[in-house]
């Protein structure tokens, strides 16, 4: 009996349950007004909102790896593209569900990730290098895109009407369908990331994260760390890009894999702070309304949203550092320093 | 048969040789200190042999076993871990989470408190400042923490590069006081000083080093009345 208890798996868990966090509260409310926001009758702009919120969502999966890890991957475009052509190309050829081609999206993303990672982990590929590497392979997808006759070449594939479509093939007649899909997938994404953030996974990424040598040498297995995280924030991407090929119904090797996805997908998740649960979505909302109102109200400068953008991150940097959720997180510790003396 | 044992470890960094032919052991229960001016190849030494630089030749042999194809990570399981020079903390992560990272081997997670407590006891130091992010820490505090997450993982054999660096002289006593203390517990202790007197007095075997090759081994009371080695790392 004695030797049945030992031999009987010990509790694993290693970090304290911690009380649901600030950020979690208010990203249940944000999630919830987003879901709400179209029944009141206002539909303005829903199209727009339904692609920031995909983006919310493929920026937390670029987070898991771009925030806990510290690997900086400038190459999630490769990933949102193999999501956006699965999704097209098993729904349009092979005339089964988009969701299975979001599924078999998800297994091309993540084996590549994790093809990425092993060879950069062999090879010591770290930092910028890392970024221009992963910069590199969204690049060679883009060209093999653009040459395969399968893949229809630079026309890319079109994503058919079908009659009596339904939510399994991810159309829908009333447009808010897709935008609660869109909700959901952005809620989705923010719960991996924070399971991640929390699991034992996340505190041995934020050790490599701290300095990777020393937690090396503490017992924390690198390698198989980054290529399961990169593996599972490739997954999450390509979701995404399934879901958003099938909303526009069309994706070209230049919407999948276009070096302005990938920085599109980084730069909202570190506008937003990458650490951070809610820092992708607020990222991506910050970024879709300036992106809107600088065309709107500046649109004889056109190209007025992307210098509004590079001050905005410029500023960022320099008074938060941590990203939009970092003023969250600095005026939640100034409050509950007030809330001490009371 | 000793319990770490080192034999003809060349290092390079990318063809630069910084570490020829050095030999050494180290003995359960033993103090072993290397000495050496900077740049002789110290740090290098302890990085090659804890599997932080792959570019290395020779062979590291440790609980038997040779080393030459383990990961580090690996390594840190078998029971040889490094304290590498710098007070290398997490520096986002509370003290707590540091040693816990130094315990990820830990069988279960009752070891692992249980190691824990350990810490606490030896260092009271990081209790009282357990939820403290340890990059807010002070220096000698670093140190504290970084010794105490090498221990975490109840390692047979520790190996600390410059563990005195930077601190008052009370705590470098305190630090010497520890590595006499981690001794006691009956591991080995490979030790990294530029405080080469007070290394000898804790130490029972020493090796010195000179552009990247041991010049000089033997009992630490012996080496200390090396007339080269008073003029050169003791200043008498
Ligand atoms: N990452 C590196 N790349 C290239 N050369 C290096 C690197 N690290 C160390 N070296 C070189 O290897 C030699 C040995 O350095 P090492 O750090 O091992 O010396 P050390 O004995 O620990 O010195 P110190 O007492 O100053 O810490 C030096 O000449 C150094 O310049
Ligand atoms: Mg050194």
């Amino acid at each position: 009996m004695t030797t049945q208890a030992t031999t009987s798996p010990a509790p694993r868990r290693v970090r304290p349950r911690r009380r649901p966090s600030l950020g979690i509260i208010v990203g249940i409310a944000v999630l919830a007004a987003l879901a709400l926001a179209p029944l009141t009758g206002s539909r303005h702009s829903l199209g727009i909102w339904t692609v920031a919120l995909i983006f919310a969502g493929v920026s937390s999966g670029w987070a898991i790896a771009g925030g806990l890890s510290g690997l900086i991957p400038l190459g999630h475009a490769a990933f949102f593209g193999i999501g956006g052509y699965a999704s097209a190309v098993v729904f349009a050829k092979y005339d089964l569900s988009p969701w299975l081609g979001i599924v078999v999206g998800m297994v091309i993303a993540a084996a590549l990730a994790w093809l990425m990672t092993v060879l950069a982990v062999r090879f010591k590929v770290r930092g910028p290098y890392f970024a221009l590497y992963t910069l590199a392979w969204a690049e060679m997808l883009r060209i093999l895109a653009s040459n395969l006759d399968y893949l229809g070449k630079t026309n890319g594939v079109l994503v058919p009407y079908k009659v009596d479509a339904g939510p399994a093939d991810l159309q829908f007649s009333d447009p808010r369908g897709f935008y609660l899909v869109a909700v959901g997938y952005a809620a989705l994404a923010m719960i991996v990331f924070l399971l991640v953030k929390r699991s034992p996974l996340g505190w041995r990424l934020s050790a490599i994260r701290g300095d990777e040598p020393t937690a090396a040498a503490s017992g924390v297995d690198v390698a198989r760390s980054l290529t399961r995280t990169m593996a599972l924030s490739a997954a999450m991407t390509a979701i995404g890009g399934g879901l958003y090929a099938q909303y526009i119904q069309y994706i070209d090797p230049e919407l999948a894999f276009n070096v302005s996805v990938s920085i599109d997908i980084a730069v909202r998740a570190i506008l937003g702070g990458a650490v951070l649960v809610l820092g992708p979505l607020l990222g991506s909302v910050a970024m879709t309304s300036v992106t809107e109102l600088t065309q709107k109200y500046m649109d004889a400068l056109p190209s007025a949203s992307l210098l509004v953008l590079g001050l905005a991150i410029i500023a960022l940097a320099h008074w938060f550092p941590t990203g939009i959720g970092g003023l969250g997180v600095r005026l939640k510790r100034i409050w509950s320093r007030r809330s001490d003396r009371v | 048969m000793p319990l770490l044992e080192v034999s003809a470890l060349r290092v390079s960094y990318g063809g630069v040789v910084a570490v020829h032919d050095v030999s050494l052991s180290v003995e359960r229960g033993e103090i072993v200190c290397l000495l050496g001016a900077n740049g002789a190849g110290k740090s290098s030494t302890l990085m090659a042999i804890s599997g932080v630089l792959p570019d290395r030749e020779g062979t590291v042999t440790f609980d038997g076993r040779e080393l030459a194809r383990v990961a580090s990570h690996e390594i840190a399981r078998l029971g040889l871990v490094q304290v590498p020079e710098g007070r290398r903390v997490f520096p986002e992560m509370t003290v707590a989470e540091n040693l816990q990272i130094g315990g990820i081997r830990a069988p279960s997670a009752q070891v692992r408190t249980q190691r824990m407590e350990r810490s606490y006891e030896m260092f009271p130091r990081l209790l009282e400042r357990r939820d403290q992010l340890a990059g807010s820490l002070s220096g000698g505090e670093q140190q504290m923490l970084a010794v105490a997450r090498a221990l975490m993982s109840d390692p047979a054999l520790v190996m600390l590069d410059e563990p005195s660096l930077g601190l008052s002289p009370a705590l470098v006593e305190a630090t010497f006081d520890t590595v006499r203390q981690v001794r006691e517990a009956g591991l080995g202790v490979l030790l990294v000083e530029q405080n080469a007197g007070e290394a000898l007095e804790v130490s029972d075997r020493a090796y010195v080093m000179e552009n990247g090759r041991v010049v000089l081994s033997g009992p630490a009371s012996q080496i200390r009345n090396d007339p080269q080695v008073k003029s050169a790392y003791l200043g008498l």
